[in-house]
């Protein structure tokens, strides 16, 4: 997660600190303004490219995690009513509106939607174990995709502070030429 | 967030709590409407609660009440229901304390930012208001 975190911010250090200009006076001896700024640009576009594929694909994630989630719950209701006597009535959507009921005993496995037109039937544990493996890496492909926007943030923050300093470095030596 | 620094030199540390001050305010933006949600979500399960104890017995041929469980409705015995909307909602009342939690802490920190940089930079230099 974007923040302050001991262990991430040592390498939020090394991506954005690369990038930050230390002494502006040193660095620009030898570089012309306008050189500068558009190095400076041409990174920020850069930063900007990567962090817009990150967010689909933190999007992408976002929007499979609550499937995941719902299948889980339905495998863990018919898990608890596993070896009961009784039966369950289900209301299955079959269309837009309409639900079909359905009688549901002693369920032994089920059919799990695969993606690509493919669904495969599993028994009750194993489906249960593969959703729940499912869920964690894709919580755990969400929270490696907020750090890495973190780290891109940082880096882009430090190319406008840059840019900043340097065009008002500019607007200083200007100053002092015409006075000097 | 505009930032002219002219006497001033910025150093990697200032360049460190700028950074961590935009990724806190957006951290603190998403926290919004987190918690939107999840007050929301709080709301809806609190009504479903209420309409459970007012109903005399599901309308259901079996006297059960239909629970959306995945993405299909369980005949459930109006007991088990109250039960499991109760079991939500606390679940929902932790997660939404965690969030103010998280925010109170987010604010109070993107305070302290705001006195360091604003004392480092000077107020002229950089903008940190929304």
């Amino acid at each position: 997660m974007a923040g302050e975190s001991s262990s991430g911010r040592a390498r939020d250090a090394d991506v954005a600190k690369s990038v930050f200009i230390e002494d502006i006076d040193a660095y620009m001896r030898g570089r012309a303004v306008e050189d500068v700024l558009v190095d400076q640009q041409e990174r920020m576009r850069r930063l900007r490219a990567y962090e817009g594929q990150t967010l689909q694909g933190q999007a992408r994630l976002a929007e499979k995690l609550p499937g995941i989630k719902k299948s889980l719950e339905a495998v863990d209701a018919l898990v608890a009513k596993r070896g009961s006597e009784e039966e369950a009535a289900v209301d299955f959507e079959i269309a837009d509106g309409i639900y079909a009921k359905a009688t549901v005993q002693d369920v032994e496995s089920v059919g799990l939607w695969l993606g690509a037109g493919v669904m495969c039937e599993y028994p009750l544990d194993e489906a249960k174990a593969m959703l729940e493996a499912n869920r964690v890496a894709c919580e755990a492909k969400l929270a490696e995709a907020a750090e890495e926007l973190g780290r891109l943030k940082d880096a882009i923050t430090v190319c406008e502070v840059n840019t900043a300093r340097v065009f008002n470095w500019d607007v200083q030596q200007r100053r002092a030429r015409k006075v000097g | 967030m505009s930032k002219k620094t002219e006497e001033v030199q910025v150093t990697w540390e200032d360049q460190q709590n700028i950074n961590t001050f935009s990724k806190l305010n957006m951290r603190r933006h998403d926290l919004q409407s987190l918690i939107a949600a999840a007050k929301k979500r709080l709301e809806d399960l609190d009504d479903a609660g209420a309409e459970l104890v007012l109903a005399d017995d599901g309308d259901g041929d079996d006297g059960c009440v239909r629970m959306l469980v995945g993405a299909a409705f369980l005949h459930t015995p109006k007991d088990d229901a109250e039960a499991e909307v109760e079991r939500a909602a606390e679940e929902e009342r932790a997660r939404l304390a965690k969030l103010e939690e998280e925010q109170s802490g987010i604010e109070a920190r993107l305070a302290e930012l705001k006195v360091i940089l604003y004392g480092r930079l000077g107020s002229g230099n950089i903008n940190l208001e929304e």
